[in-house]
C-alpha cells in the first residue's frame, strides 16, 4: 500500500502543503530544519495516530511567533492493492473553561467522509518509521521499547488495540482501588475482579507481543548478521517483570505482590511494565555494543518490523526512512537498499545529496523541501 | 454576575453552567434562547422547575424515583412479584419499561462499582437488594448492570452477595444490535454472542 496524495494544514512547519507522492522511492532533500522529518511525520501520524516518540499532540500543531494555531489537519489518499482510501486526521487544541484554546490536543479521524474512532485510523496505511533517536530504543526508558511493540502490532491487529484500552482502563481502576485499600489500611477486598481482568487482558497482550518478538528474531537476527557481517548474533528477548519463566501472568504472582501493591497503590506486573532486551552475541547491546553496532541493531528491527507488517498485512508498508545514510558507511547503505522491497513506497531523506548512493537515486523520484515548502523535481 | 450581562441573565446563565454536560457556551446559547422564547414557554418550563422536587419521593424499597413511596412498580400486583431486576440507576428503568420485555420488581444500585471516582460496593444499594430477596421470597435476580468493566465488577459482587440464597442469577444477554450486519460488529461482541448462542 502507499500514500498518492498528502495534504497538510497546519502540521509541524508546514502552513499548507499538497503533494502528489510516487508509488515508489522517494528521495526528499533539503538542508536541516525545512521540514523533511515533519514530512515523514505526517505519515507516521496517520499510520500510528500519533507523532514520533515524545511528542505530545499538541506539539503536532504549527505555532506562529510561539502561538499555535487551532488544529493541524493531515489529508491523505491510500491506495492498497484492493482499494483506495481517503483519510482524515485532524489534532485539535482542547477548549479550556473560559472557550479559549487549551495546551492538550485531541483527535478526529475521517475516513472516507465518514467521523470514525481514532483507533479505526490504523490499519489503513501501514507505516515502518526509522530516525536516529531510535537507537534511544537501546539506551532509553523501557516504554520506548514497549512503544515501539504497541505501534507496529497496532497496525494490524485491531484485537490488540482493543486489548491495550480496555487494559488500561482496568489498569486505572485496580490503581485507584489499591490506593483506597492503602488509605483504608484494608484488606484485598474487592480486587479480585481487576486481578482477573488484569490476567486476562494482560495474558493476550504479552502473548501477541510474544508472537511478534518472535517474528523479529527470525528475520532481524537475519538482517543484523547480513549487516553487521557473518559471526555476530542478534536476540530479542520480552522480558516478563516479575514473572516465572513460563510467561503469562499468573493470579498468584499478583497475591503474592498484594501487600507491596497496596503499599505503593500501584500494579506492579503486568504488560505495562514489561520490557525488550536486545543482545549482540549474548550480550545486552544498549551496554556492551559499540555506538556502529547499537545503529545496526535498530535498524535491524525496523527492517524486521517492516518485513513482519508486510507478510500481515499482505503488502508491504511504508517505508520511512530519517537521515538514514549519514550514520552509514557506504557498505552498510548499499545492504540497506538491497533489502528495500522492490517496489514499495520508501521515503528517505537526506540533507546531503552525495551521501545518497547511486543505487537509491537512480530509481527515485525527488523532492526539495524548503521552509516548509516542497517541490517535485524533474 | 458575569461582565457585560444583566444581573437575571448572568444568574441564569450560572444556574445551566451548573447542568452536567453543559459547559459556559452552551448556558449562554440557552439562556439568550429563553431570552428570545414566547413568555408562556419560560414560565412552563419555570414551573416544571418549580414543581420537580415537590411530591417526588424516592421508593423506600427499589430506589426508584416517583410520585409515591412505594412506587407503583413496588406495588403493582398485576407484576412478576418473585422476580428483581437489578439496575444501576432510574433511567435504566425506563429503558427496560420500553422494551416491554420485563414485568417483574426493579431494584436500582444506584450506581456501579468504580475504584476511580470513588464508589466501592458500600456505596450501592447492594445490602437492601440481599435483604430485599430474602424479606419478599425473591426466586430470581435479573442483573441487567450495564456491559462494562464497572457493570461486570458489580454483577461479580451481587453474586457473590447472593451466593448461597438459592436464588436464580441471571444476566442480560449481550450480542448483536437488532437490525445489526454481522460483517460491521466488533469482533469482541461476535465473541460474547457465539457464548451466549441458543436453540433454536
Amino acid at each position: 500500500m502507499y500514500c498518492r496524495r498528502l495534504e497538510l494544514v497546519d502540521f509541524r512547519n508546514f502552513a499548507a502543503l499538497e503533494l502528489d507522492l510516487p508509488a515508489g522511492p522517494l528521495l526528499v532533500l533539503g538542508r536541516n530544519a525545512q521540514g523533511k522529518s515533519n514530512l515523514l511525520e505526517a505519515l507516521l501520524a496517520l499510520a500510528s495516530g500519533r507523532g514520533r516518540s515524545h511528542r505530545t499532540l499538541a506539539e503536532l500543531i504549527r505555532t506562529v511567533d510561539g502561538a499555535p494555531r487551532p488544529f493541524a489537519r493531515i489529508r491523505a489518499e491510500v491506495a492498497a492493492s484492493d482499494r483506495a482510501t481517503r483519510l482524515e486526521l485532524v489534532f485539535a487544541l482542547n477548549p479550556t473553561e473560559d472557550g479559549g484554546p487549551g495546551r492538550r490536543a485531541s483527535r478526529r479521524v475521517v475516513v472516507d467522509g465518514k467521523p470514525r474512532r481514532a483507533s479505526e485510523l490504523l490499519g489503513q496505511l501501514n507505516a515502518v518509521h526509522f530516525s536516529p533517536d531510535d537507537i534511544d530504543l537501546l539506551g532509553g526508558a523501557p516504554a520506548e521499547r514497549r512503544r515501539f511493540l504497541d505501534v507496529a502490532i497496532s497496525q494490524v491487529d485491531r484485537n490488540y488495540v482493543r486489548d491495550l484500552v480496555d487494559y488500561g482502563r482496568v489498569l486505572s481502576q485496580r490503581n485507584a482501588l489499591l490506593r483506597e485499600l492503602r488509605e483504608r489500611d484494608d484488606d484485598a477486598a474487592g480486587l479480585e475482579f481487576w486481578d482477573g481482568k488484569l490476567v486476562e487482558l494482560g495474558g493476550r497482550i504479552v502473548a501477541t507481543r510474544q508472537q511478534f518478538v518472535g517474528a523479529l528474531n527470525d528475520s532481524g537476527a537475519a538482517a543484523y548478521e547480513e549487516l553487521a557481517g557473518a559471526g555476530e548474533s542478534l536476540r530479542v528477548e520480552y522480558r516478563l517483570v516479575g514473572a516465572g519463566e513460563d510467561g503469562g501472568l499468573p493470579l498468584d504472582l499478583l497475591a503474592n505482590m498484594r501487600t507491596r501493591e497496596i503499599q505503593r497503590g500501584q500494579t506492579m506486573v503486568g504488560p505495562h511494565r514489561d520490557d525488550l532486551e536486545m543482545l549482540v552475541d549474548g550480550q545486552p547491546a544498549a551496554a556492551f555494543a559499540s555506538r556502529g553496532q547499537q545503529r545496526l541493531v535498530v535498524l535491524s528491527l525496523r527492517l524486521a518490523e517492516m518485513e513482519w507488517l508486510g507478510g500481515v498485512a499482505g503488502e508491504s508498508p511504508v517505508l520511512l526512512l530519517d537521515d538514514i545514510f549519514s550514520e552509514l558507511d557506504s557498505e552498510h547503505r548499499e545492504a540497506v537498499i538491497a533489502r528495500m522491497p522492490k517496489g514499495a513506497q520508501v521515503l528517505v531523506t537526506a540533507a546531503d545529496d552525495a551521501q545518497v548512493p547511486e543505487t537509491f537515486r537512480s530509481d527515485a523520484a525527488v523532492l526539495r523541501v524548503r521552509a516548509g515548502h516542497a517541490d517535485r523535481e524533474g | 454576575m458575569i461582565d457585560g450581562v444583566p444581573g437575571p441573565i448572568g444568574r441564569l446563565i450560572e444556574e445551566l453552567g451548573k447542568l452536567p454536560t453543559i459547559g459556559p457556551k452552551t448556558a449562554s446559547r440557552l439562556a439568550f434562547f429563553l431570552l428570545k422564547s414566547p413568555p408562556e414557554q419560560v414560565a412552563s418550563l419555570a414551573a416544571a422547575l418549580a414543581a420537580l422536587n415537590q411530591g417526588i419521593v424516592q421508593c423506600s424499597k427499589c430506589f426508584n424515583y416517583a410520585d409515591r413511596d412505594p412506587c407503583p412498580y413496588c406495588t403493582d400486583e398485576e407484576r412478576d412479584v418473585h422476580t428483581i431486576c437489578a439496575i444501576e440507576d432510574a433511567l435504566d428503568l425506563l429503558a427496560i419499561e420500553r422494551s416491554g420485555g420485563y414485568n417483574g420488581r426493579y431494584h436500582v444500585l444506584e450506581g456501579a462499582i468504580s475504584p476511580l471516582e470513588g464508589i466501592g460496593p458500600d456505596d450501592l444499594r447492594l445490602n437492601e437488594l440481599v435483604a430485599r430477596v430474602k424479606d419478599e421470597g425473591i426466586t430470581e435476580v435479573v442483573v441487567a448492570t450495564n456491559a462494562t468493566f464497572e457493570g461486570d465488577a458489580t454483577a461479580l459482587e451481587i453474586g457473590r452477595l447472593l451466593d448461597g440464597t438459592g436464588v436464580r442469577l441471571t444476566r442480560l444477554a449481550r450480542g448483536l444490535a437488532t437490525g445489526g450486519d454481522l460483517e460491521y460488529v466488533d469482533p469482541a461482541t461476535i465473541a460474547q454472542a457465539l457464548e451466549g448462542r441458543r436453540e433454536f
